[in-house]
């Protein structure tokens, strides 16, 4: 169980006049393989620093983070990308899509992303196809040529959760992803995370306030003030 | 692979863009066409300063006349590469202009001006030198008249076909006359060459192949002479008409020599004018045939130069170093290698050797004419005298001792080549060396100016770095996103650096093309723009040329401007793109 993805003490600081503020006090957590995790706490308890953290999005002040006995703090930052792109899928609270591209460009982009010169324009058309698969799961399939900003707050999240599992990663990050929807259509997409973690048998790590959502969770742990509080 | 289609998009998204597209273009556009068109006048500049001198000239190095031309050219000709030999006397001279009257003497008021007098062999000449090219002959006014007459009378006339008739003509009356007289003669000429099924301008060709000639003069005591177009103009009459000197007209031409006792003048009558647009050159010529000069200045069978035409100016150096050679390659050659069989410590000594020679060869004075400028049989002799010392040197043994004397041998021969040859020295320039100063200012002139127009190009870079660092600020979020699905350094890097690349190539391409379009149409824009501001915009009368010159292989140029415009647009963009590469994803995620 263990030796999936474990996080050791981590420590996350952030320089601030003379005493660094201290985000994570040493943080210790193990995430099994297709476990539902959630972590719930208060604004400022570090939560999302430490989602960062696993993700590999930001560097810990120290601890380590290992997945599969391997420790990822070591590996060179070409590398880190590399585990970014295919390893995790992020979903953020503010969707963080591509404005610039529409809905399927943007459930594409990681593909690419992780796609060199080499058999691009064959790769390109089953990514697109798998794309509109995803898309058409979540129920958009009228919306793919539509850009961001002619989306819905949930149709949005919908697209950066299809973004978030194009690569098929290992473990999905959720950012307070309701965070910024109406309780009817966070429902749906905690309803649909659901979903995907009993079929696809991936790790899902979820940040969020919503209790109710936390309760139905395979394991809730508690944040307090950078620590962990209960498990 | 996907950095270049969010870079394309980013690029697509952003009219600012077009803005750096833009000013690539233009800058590209406008060096392209300028340094087309400076080349193109530089290389009518320099056929120009050029004009009449061949690929080498051999001088004497103290200017005075040399004899025994004939045998040395003969021995010039033997040489590879060496294509013709013109010899040519030249000297200082007063000129006088005399006009004829309409009553058969000359005008009281005489004009006088300071030149040279050409003494040519006029048939070697035209083999040896672009002469032919720069010189019109008058056919005198009994032709001038002749043509009168079948211009006035139709087809009465002397030749038989129509394109004998369009030769003859052209040949009697020259282009510009046809210009300047009223357009009938012009009309009849185009009839006739319509005629003949040739267009007129191939009968205009035809026309100035036709050999040159002296043409006649009344009395041996005259030269037939072509003087320079500008010398032969006078002044201006009472009603401000330009007056020159026409067919029958003399120039005295009075040596300026420092022989007083020898001061003597010869009087020459213009058969034809000679005009190479540089002012210099026409101002000042005139051109008599080679026999006369040496005879007026009491110098037969001598002169001051000799043109050398090779098969092409690349070869110069190498005639040049064989002109100049004590040693040919080959002997050169030959020498090398029986020191270096003699091995060991002889061989830095080849080198001194061989410096020596070199730096002999480099001061021009090496070639040393005998008394009788036998200089390359000499040469040939002293050359195998040493091989020969040198051969026996090697039998005796000990290489050292061998090597050491040979290079004494050689200092010594040189030596007394030096004593013997003192004042008879003959001196070997291209036609470069002799116009080196011009040569240096133009090309310095251009130099500059791609300089200069260089900056358009460099604020082109300065409005890329604006343009792609706005685009970083505006897509910090994208920045975080694309970190966060997997985007490295590199990848971010790469988008932003392709997007001033593309700025830079696509602004180069249709700079290139934009200023290839300008530079194959420029005399028709011309055209169209005097047309359009209602005064010209190109007189020639001032540059002498009928067209706006341009380069007539932009190859290279077009190349390196277009590498030069995208390594500028790469190298601008290089700094935003590597603070975008930098930024942190969790910062760049949150930014506002």
């Amino acid at each position: 169980m263990s030796n999936f993805l474990s996080l050791k003490e981590i420590v996350k600081e952030y320089p601030q006049g003379d005493t660094p503020l201290r985000v994570l006090k040493g943080v210790s957590l193990d995430v099994a393989q297709g476990e539902y995790l959630t972590i719930v706490g208060a604004s400022g308890a570090g939560k999302s620093t430490l989602l960062h953290i696993m993700g590999l999005l930001d560097q810990p002040t120290s601890g380590e983070l290992l997945f599969e006995g391997r420790d990822l703090g070591k590996i060179s930052g070409l590398e880190q990308a590399g585990l970014r792109n295919r390893l995790f899928g992020f979903v953020f609270q503010f969707f963080h899509l591509l404005p610039d591209f529409n809905a399927v460009e943007n459930v594409m982009m990681p593909a690419l992303v992780g796609q060199g010169l080499w058999g691009w324009t064959r790769t390109r058309r089953q990514v697109r196809q798998s794309a509109e698969e995803l898309l058409t799961r979540v129920g958009l399939k009228e919306r793919m040529k539509h850009r961001p900003n002619q989306l819905s707050g949930g149709e949005r999240q919908r697209v950066a959760l299809c973004r978030a599992l194009i690569n098929k990663p290992r473990v999905l990050l959720l950012d307070e992803p309701t965070g910024n929807l109406d309780s009817h259509t966070g429902e749906e997409i905690h309803e649909l995370v659901r979903t995907l973690n009993r079929e696809g048998g991936q790790a899902i790590v979820m940040v969020t306030h919503n209790e109710a959502a936390a309760r139905r969770a395979g394991r809730v742990i508690r944040m307090l003030d950078g620590e962990i509080v209960s498990c | 692979m996907y950095k270049l289609m969010v870079a394309l998009r980013y690029m697509r998204r952003n009219w600012l863009n077009l803005v750096g597209v833009a000013a690539v273009a233009i800058g590209v556009l406008v060096l392209i066409v300028v340094l087309s068109v400076m080349k193109g006048f530089d290389e009518e500049f320099r056929a120009r300063v050029r004009a009449t001198l061949s690929d080498l000239i051999i001088e004497n190095w103290s200017d005075e006349p040399f004899a025994n031309y004939e045998e040395l050219m003969a021995q010039i000709e033997q040489i590879e590469h060496v294509k013709a030999c013109a010899p040519r006397y030249e000297g200082l001279a007063l000129l006088t202009l005399r006009k004829k009257l309409p009553d058969g003497t000359y005008a009281p008021g005489e004009q006088r001006r300071y030149g040279a007098f050409l003494g040519i062999d006029l048939p070697r000449e035209v083999k040896a030198t672009d002469f032919a090219d720069y010189v019109r002959a008058w056919r005198g006014k009994a032709a001038r008249e002749e043509l009168a007459t079948i211009f006035s009378q139709g087809d009465v006339g002397i030749a038989a076909t129509p394109t004998e008739r369009i030769v003859y003509a052209l040949n009697t009356l020259c282009p510009e006359d046809l210009q300047l007289v009223d357009a009938k003669p012009r009309e009849k000429l185009a009839a006739w060459a319509k005629a003949a099924g040739i267009s007129l301008q191939s009968a205009f060709r035809t026309a100035a192949s036709a050999p040159v000639e002296w043409g006649e003069v009344p009395d041996s005591k005259l030269s037939p002479a072509f003087a320079g177009s500008e010398l032969l103009v006078i002044g201006q009459d009472e009603n401000g008409v330009q007056v020159s000197m026409g067919p029958g007209d003399q120039v005295v031409v009075f040596s300026a020599t420092d022989n007083f006792a020898n001061q003597t003048f010869r009087r020459c009558q213009v058969n034809g004018e000679f005009r190479s647009g540089m002012y210099d050159y026409d101002a000042r010529n005139i051109y008599l045939p080679l026999a006369d000069a040496q005879r007026f200045m009491s110098n037969e069978g001598k002169v001051t130069s000799i043109n050398v035409r090779l098969d092409s100016f690349d070869n110069a150096p190498v005639v040049r170093a064989a002109l100049l050679g004590i040693l040919t390659p080959e002997e050169l050659r030959r020498g090398l290698e029986i020191l270096r069989s003699l091995g060991g410590t002889a061989v830095p000594k080849i080198n001194e050797i061989g410096l020596e020679l070199k730096r002999l060869a480099a001061n021009d004075v090496t070639w040393f004419a005998t008394g009788d400028y036998r200089a390359i049989a000499v040469a040939r002799s002293v050359a195998y005298d040493t091989y020969a010392e040198l051969e026996k040197l090697q039998k005796s043994g000990s290489p050292n001792a061998a090597a050491l004397d040979f290079q004494k041998l050689v200092l010594k021969r040189e030596g007394a080549r030096l004593g013997r040859a003192g004042k008879m020295t003959l001196r070997v320039s291209t036609w470069e060396d002799k116009r080196r100063p011009m040569l240096r200012a133009v090309m310095l002139e251009r130099q500059i100016m791609g300089v200069i127009l260089f900056f358009v190009i460099l604020v082109a870079g300065f409005l890329i770095l604006s343009i792609v660092h706005t685009t970083v600020l505006s897509k910090i979020r994208d920045i975080g996103i694309l970190k966060s699905i997997g985007g490295s350094v590199g990848g971010i890097m790469s988008i932003f650096l392709l997007n001033g690349l593309l700025m830079g190539a696509v602004g180069s391409a249709l700079g290139t093309l934009g200023g290839m379009f300008i530079t194959k149409n420029i005399n028709t824009i011309q055209a169209a723009l005097e047309k359009l501001v209602g005064y010209s915009l190109f007189p020639r009368d001032i540059y002498y040329l009928d067209k706006i010159p341009v380069d007539q292989h932009p190859f290279w140029n077009t190349t390196a401007i277009c590498l030069t415009a995208i390594v500028v647009s790469l190298l601008a963009s290089a700094y935003p793109a590597w603070k975008a590469s930098r930024m942190s994803a969790v910062e760049a995620l949150r930014y506002e």
